[in-house]
């Protein structure tokens, strides 16, 4: 500490400008973020999750099909361990079944993942649903 | 080889092992957290690389500040923070297999994936393992007050890193920023500023920085803690989205992720600046 002190007292003047700059840089960024938290937290909607599914692409495997979808959260609250099903009916008739679990789905946000089938689910009916989620 | 060169070699040889100690006093508790195990196979190899590409200068730096070796002149810096890289590989490689997490039979993408991660906490401490654990003298050091404002940014920044890098990986930082709401971040937030402040001049630890007398409160509040605690955001921001924690996240759920990990940023940045 002397030895700084004793160099800035033999320069003859304060701190630069640079670090001036990057004190303010510094102070914007704190505030934004502060700025940014106060206003969700006054004026955010606590709405509970809600969650839409949507298939983005069907691939054919070695096995057999995956089918990609993306579960997008337009409420403002996080559901995790979003439990999903996917079903495919031919002719009215339940052909086959798959699951997935997302660990999250945050708020405003989107999660993708993927079903895995036997059947070709683009012949057929394919119908997504979250069977159910938890609130962490 | 004569005498002289021979004990040079030596004594080179014992830093190397000190290094050893330090690079596994820093990641073991990384080493045996299973999330970080995990990171191997699904962070993308583009941002591994820029992560490398910025951790070796990071590491010259904390060389040149702390000193793995007391150094003449830049050249053995840059020396010094490859060999630390060098340790930092070495232990992950062997502490990896030695607990059966690295297989011959893993594909080379998985293999480079976990050794290199777990490679950057490791050479962290081999590098600071001098400083910390060796009985270097205090002339050796390299003062950070001689070298001005940036060095101390740097420092804080280094120091941030390491700590939220080593909270980053586990489950916990994201369940925490899920479960918190807008007002526990901010708490959050106005903490980590008090935190930062008393741990770097109120509460008196060893190492411990004086207050300029002939300067303001506010001048070195703005111009530390806050400069600090914006460093700790920008880090833990920049971690969470090498480990892809931000995919398809909006903008509120990812700014309490990283307010919730810059709070171990905050106390690595303000411990930092008195340790290194």
């Amino acid at each position: 500490m002397p030895e700084k002190k004793h160099k800035r007292r033999r320069a003859g003047h304060g701190p630069p400008i640079s670090q001036y700059l990057v004190a303010s840089l510094g102070l914007v960024i704190v505030l934004a973020t502060m700025g940014y938290l106060a206003y969700a937290a006054l004026f955010g909607d606590g709405t509970p999750p809600s969650l839409q599914l949507s298939v983005s692409r069907i691939e054919q495997t070695g096995s057999g099909y995956r089918v990609l979808f993306t579960a997008k959260n337009s409420g403002a609250e996080t559901a995790a361990a979003v439990h999903l099903e996917a079903r495919l009916l031919r002719d009215g008739g339940p052909v086959e079944e798959a699951r997935a679990t997302l660990d999250y789905v945050p708020g405003h946000s989107e999660t993708k993942g993927g079903f895995a089938f036997e059947n070709d689910p683009r012949q057929g009916e394919l119908r997504l649903e979250v069977s159910g989620y938890e609130l962490p | 080889m004569s005498g002289r060169s021979r004990s040079r070699n030596v004594k080179f040889w014992i830093t190397c092992s000190r290094g050893v100690g330090g690079a596994l006093i820093f990641s073991l508790p990384l080493i045996l957290t299973m999330e970080m195990w995990w990171l191997g196979f699904y962070v993308e190899p583009a941002r591994l690389l820029l992560f490398l590409v910025l951790l070796l200068p990071t590491l010259y730096g904390l060389s040149y500040y702390s000193g793995f070796e007391p150094t003449a002149d830049w050249t053995e810096d840059v020396l010094d923070a490859l060999v630390a890289f060098a340790i930092g590989i070495v232990v992950s490689v062997v502490s990896l297999a030695i607990i059966a997490v690295l297989r011959v039979n893993m594909p080379v993408s998985e293999l480079v994936g976990k050794v290199t991660l777990m490679a950057a906490p490791a050479s962290f401490g081999a590098v600071l393992a001098s400083k910390q654990l060796g009985q270097q003298s205090q002339q050796n050091r390299v003062s950070t007050e001689a070298n001005g404002y940036g060095s101390e940014l740097f420092i804080m920044a280094a120091g941030a890193l390491f700590l939220s890098f080593s909270v980053a990986p586990t489950e916990e930082m994201v369940l925490i920023a899920h479960m918190m709401t807008p007002w526990h971040a901010l708490l959050l937030a106005l903490v980590s500023l008090v935190v930062m402040d008393a741990v770097v001049f109120g509460v008196g630890f060893r190492g411990q920085v004086a207050r300029p007398p002939d300067t303001s409160f506010w001048r070195v509040f703005l111009n530390f803690t806050v400069v600090g605690y914006a460093i700790a955001l920008l880090i833990s921001a920049y971690v969470l989205w090498t480990f892809g924690r931000f995919e398809g996240m909006a903008p509120l759920p990812a700014l309490m992720s990283t307010v919730v990990l810059a709070f171990p940023g905050a106390l690595g940045a303000a411990i930092s600046r008195l340790i290194v």
